[in-house]
C-alpha cells in the first residue's frame, strides 16, 4: 500500500534533475579548462615548491647546486644554532603585536558603523591605503619616521620634552616598532571584514536589546561580538599566519645594508631564512627552517581550528 | 573579440608563456658574429662602460656586447642562480669576497694560459689586487679598478672649532684631541663618524694596529692588536666624542658627512661623487690621507673582470677582458671620475675629474695598504663580524669589544674550519 506521504517522497526522486549540467563529458572538461591556470598555479607555485622544500631540507647544497643527501642533519644544525631560537622567539612577539590588529580593527569598525556618521566610505579608503601600499614603500616611509636624529616621530616627541631614541636600531624598541607598523598597515583589511561583519547583524537583535535595557557597551559584549566571532576568528587565523611570515617590514626598516645593532633583536624566522639561503647560501639549512616555519603555523592553526570550537558562535 | 575566443586565450597564456622561455639558443647575431653580456652593478659607471665597449667593438667588429647592469643589492644571488640555471653573463664584475668562492666551484675560466699567450702580465695593475683575483696558482679576474680609504673634512667646521685642518701628520692621539673641540651637542655634531662599516672604518684601523683579519683558515678577531683597532671607535662612542651604531644605522656616515653633522669620515674614492655634486659641499670638503696609528695602514680592494667558465663564447670573452685590462680602458674609466682605474699611470684622469679635491691621497696610500681580507666563503663571516660587533658599539652599557671579538673569533672559526681546504 502506498500512502501519500511514499509517492510524494518517490515523485520527489524522480523529479530531481538526473544529471547535473556539468556531468556531461563536453561541459566537465569545459569547467576543468577554467579551473586549470589556477590549479596549474597552484600546483606549479606552491605544491611543488613546498615538497621540493621538504626535500631540499634532508640536502646540502652547493653554491651552484649540486646537492648532496644529509638526512637529518639541516635539522639538528637549525636546532642547535642561538640565532633560530632567537628568530623563532622573536617571531612569536611578532605575531601577539600582530595579533592587535583585531581589538583595533574591531574598535574602528564598530565606532564607523555608528548611526548618521558622515563619510565612512572615505575613513575606510583612508584606512585601506596602508594595506594596499607596498610593504616596501611603507617600510621605507616609516623608517624615515622613526630617524632617531632626524625623524618626524622624535622631533613630535621633543615638543614636550620626550627623549626619543633611534626607534628601529634600539634593540629595545626596534621589534615593536616594527611590529607596530606591521598593525597599521594590516588593519584596513580586518576592519572591511569586520565592518561586513557587523552589518550582517540583525538590526533587530541590537533594538531588542535597546528595549530590554541594554547600554552600549553591553550591546557590543553580548550581541555584537559574540555574533561577530566567525569573523573575529577567521582574522585571527589570517593574522597569525601573516605575522608568522614577517619578512619585508623588517628586512627594509632594520636590515638593509648598514649595521644595525637591533639586527638579532629583529630577526625573525623569515629573515634568518632569507640571510640563510640568500646571502649565505646554505640553502640546505635555509630550507629546514622554512619547513620548520610551516609546520608551526599548521600547527597554530590546527589549534586555533580546535579551540574555535568553545568561543566561536554560528547562528 | 567573442567571449568565449577571449576566455580561451586567457586559459592558453600559461602555456605560451612558458613555450616562450624554451628558446635558449646561444645568441650568434647576423653574419657569424659573437654577441657576448657583459654583467655590471653599477649604474653610475655605465656611461664609462658603454664607451669601453664602443671602442672594443670598434676595433673587433665580429663581436657585439651587451651591457647588464643589476643592482648590486641582487646582483650575487641572481648571478648565483643564474650560473646554475643558466643565462648567465660572459663576462661580469667580481669582487674581493666572491672570488674564491666563484673560482673554488669551477664557475670561472682560467685566464692564465691566454693571458700568456697574449704577452698580457698584469704588471701595470697593483700587484696586492692581481693576487686577490688569483686562486691556487691560477688566475681568474683582471684587475678594473681600486680603491682605498681616505679622510674627508668638513672645512667649515674645522674653521668654526679653531682646529687645523687634518694632514699626513695626524696620528690616532691627533684625532682624540681634536674631537672634543669638534663636538657641538646643540647641533648634534660629531667630530667623527665610527659607523660599522668593514670596509671603511674597521678594517683601516685594524690594520694601523697591526691586527688582521684572517690567516691560514684563523680568524683574527681575538688577537689584542686586532681588538686594539676597533677600541679606537668603541672608546670614542664611550667618550661621547662620536655618534654610536644606533645613529648610524639610522643615518649612515657618509650622509651624517654631507649634512654637516660630523667633521670627518674616512671614505671611499667613490664617495667623492656625492660630495662634489653639491656646490656647497664641494667647497667645504678637504680629503686627506688617514691617520696613523701604531703604524700607516689602509685597505686596499678592486673590483675585476672574469668570465664565465660556461660561456659559448670564450675566445670573444676572453678578448674583452685583455682590452679591458689595458692603457686606453684606465683612461676611459679615470676620466669619467665614476671609478679610480687600476691600470697604473691612468689615475691622473681621475684626479683632473675633481681638480678640487686632492684625490691624490687614495693613490699615496697604495703603499700603506694591506689587501682586502678575503677566504672562501667570505661572505659567512663578514655578516657574523655587524651581528655580534653591533652590541659593542652601542656605547656605555653594551658589550665590551674585547668580548664581541672573541664571540666573533670563535664563530668565524667555525665558519672557516667547514671550508674546504
Amino acid at each position: 500500500m502506498t500512502t501519500v506521504e511514499d509517492a510524494t517522497r518517490t515523485a520527489a526522486v524522480d523529479h530531481r534533475p538526473r544529471r547535473h549540467w556539468l556531468d556531461s563529458g563536453r561541459s566537465r572538461l569545459t569547467a576543468y579548462l577554467f579551473v586549470a591556470p589556477v590549479g596549474l598555479g597552484l600546483l606549479v607555485f606552491y605544491l611543488y615548491p613546498a615538497v621540493a622544500t621538504f626535500v631540499l631540507s634532508f640536502t646540502e647544497w652547493g653554491p651552484f647546486g649540486g646537492n648532496t643527501f644529509t638526512g637529518l642533519s639541516n635539522y639538528t644544525t637549525v636546532f642547535a644554532l642561538d640565532t633560530f631560537w632567537t628568530a623563532l622567539g622573536n617571531t612569536v612577539l611578532y605575531m601577539l603585536i600582530g595579533l592587535a590588529v583585531v581589538p583595533v580593527a574591531i574598535a574602528i569598525a564598530v565606532l564607523l558603523n555608528r548611526e548618521g556618521l558622515r563619510g565612512v566610505a572615505v575613513y575606510r579608503a583612508l584606512y585601506f591605503i596602508p594595506f594596499v601600499t607596498l610593504p616596501v614603500a611603507s617600510g621605507m616611509v616609516w623608517k624615515w619616521l622613526y630617524n632617531g636624529d632626524y625623524g618626524l616621530i622624535n622631533a613630535f616627541l621633543s615638543v614636550f620634552g620626550i627623549p626619543g631614541t633611534y626607534w628601529v636600531a634600539n634593540p629595545g624598541t626596534a621589534l615593536l616598532a616594527i611590529g607596530v607598523v606591521q598593525v597599521w598597515s594590516q588593519v584596513g583589511y580586518y576592519l572591511i571584514i569586520f565592518i561586513a561583519g557587523i552589518k550582517a547583524i540583525p538590526r533587530d537583535y541590537l533594538e531588542a536589546a535597546e528595549l530590554d535595557g541594554a547600554g552600549p557597551l553591553r550591546r557590543l559584549f553580548s550581541i555584537t561580538l559574540p555574533l561577530l566571532s566567525p569573523s573575529i576568528f577567521f582574522c585571527t587565523v589570517i593574522s597569525v599566519i601573516n605575522t608568522l611570515q614577517i619578512f619585508d617590514l623588517i628586512y627594509v626598516m632594520a636590515q638593509s645594508s648598514t649595521a644595525n645593532p637591533a639586527f638579532n633583536a629583529t630577526q625573525s624566522v623569515v629573515t634568518l631564512f632569507y640571510q640563510m639561503a640568500f646571502v649565505e647560501n646554505t640553502k640546505g639549512t635555509a630550507t629546514a627552517v622554512a619547513f620548520v616555519l610551516m609546520v608551526l603555523i599548521a600547527a597554530l592553526t590546527a589549534i586555533q581550528f580546535w579551540l574555535q570550537r568553545k568561543w566561536v558562535s554560528y547562528v | 573579440m567573442r567571449r568565449r575566443s577571449f576566455l580561451s586565450a586567457c586559459a592558453l597564456t600559461p602555456v605560451a608563456a612558458t613555450l616562450g622561455c624554451t628558446s635558449s639558443e646561444p645568441d650568434r647575431g647576423s653574419g657569424g658574429r659573437a654577441r657576448i653580456s657583459y654583467g655590471v652593478w653599477d649604474q653610475l659607471q655605465v656611461p664609462a662602460m658603454r664607451t669601453v665597449v664602443e671602442e672594443f667593438t670598434a676595433e673587433h667588429p665580429e663581436i657585439e656586447v651587451d651591457i647588464q647592469v643589476t643592482p648590486f643589492a641582487t646582483y650575487w644571488t641572481r648571478l648565483q642562480t643564474s650560473i646554475t640555471g643558466g643565462g648567465a653573463p660572459d663576462v661580469f664584475w667580481m669582487n674581493g669576497p666572491n672570488i674564491r668562492k666563484f673560482a673554488a666551484y669551477g664557475t670561472l675560466l682560467p685566464l692564465g694560459e691566454r693571458l700568456a699567450a697574449a704577452g698580457e702580465d698584469l704588471a701595470a695593475h697593483p700587484p696586492d689586487l692581481v693576487e686577490l683575483y688569483r686562486y691556487q696558482g691560477e688566475q681568474y679576474g683582471v684587475p678594473k679598478d681600486y680603491d682605498c680609504i681616505s679622510l674627508y673634512y668638513n672645512k667649515e667646521l674645522f674653521d668654526a672649532a679653531g682646529v687645523p685642518y687634518p694632514d699626513e701628520t695626524w696620528t690616532w692621539d691627533t684625532v682624540r684631541q681634536a674631537l672634543p673641540e669638534l663636538r657641538n651637542r646643540e647641533r648634534n655634531q660629531y667630530g667623527i663618524s665610527s659607523a660599522i662599516d668593514r670596509q671603511r672604518n674597521l678594517y683601516p684601523t685594524i690594520f694601523q694596529n697591526e691586527g688582521w683579519v684572517v690567516r691560514d683558515g684563523r680568524s683574527g678577531f681575538a688577537d689584542p692588536a686586532t681588538i686594539g683597532g676597533l677600541e679606537y671607535w668603541t672608546e670614542l662612542i664611550e667618550a661621547d666624542l662620536a655618534p654610536n651604531a644606533m645613529a648610524t644605522a639610522d643615518t649612515d656616515g657618509r650622509s651624517l658627512f654631507l649634512g654637516g653633522n660630523v667633521a670627518m669620515y674616512h671614505g671611499l674614492p667613490n664617495d667623492a661623487a656625492a660630495a662634489y655634486e653639491e656646490p656647497a659641499v664641494r667647497e667645504r670638503t678637504g680629503i686627506t690621507v688617514l691617520p696613523r696609528g701604531r703604524v700607516r695602514g689602509n685597505v686596499i680592494h678592486g673590483l675585476a673582470n672574469v668570465v664565465n667558465a660556461r660561456t659559448p663564447h670564450p675566445d670573444a670573452a676572453f678578448e674583452l677582458v685583455r682590452f679591458m685590462a689595458g692603457r686606453r680602458v684606465g683612461e676611459i674609466q679615470g676620466a669619467s671620475g665614476s671609478a679610480l682605474p687600476s691600470y697604473r699611470g691612468t689615475e691622473s684622469e681621475y684626479l683632473a675629474s675633481k681638480p678640487e679635491f686632492r684625490l691624490q691621497s687614495f693613490i699615496d696610500q697604495v703603499d700603506d695598504a694591506t689587501a682586502y681580507p678575503v677566504s672562501l666563503n667570505t661572505n659567512t663571516w663578514e655578516n657574523l663580524q655587524y651581528q655580534i660587533l653591533g652590541e659593542a658599539w652601542i656605547g656605555a652599557g653594551g658589550l665590551s669589544v674585547a668580548e664581541a671579538c672573541r664571540r666573533l673569533a670563535q664563530e668565524m672559526d667555525t665558519v672557516l674550519a667547514e671550508e674546504p681546504r
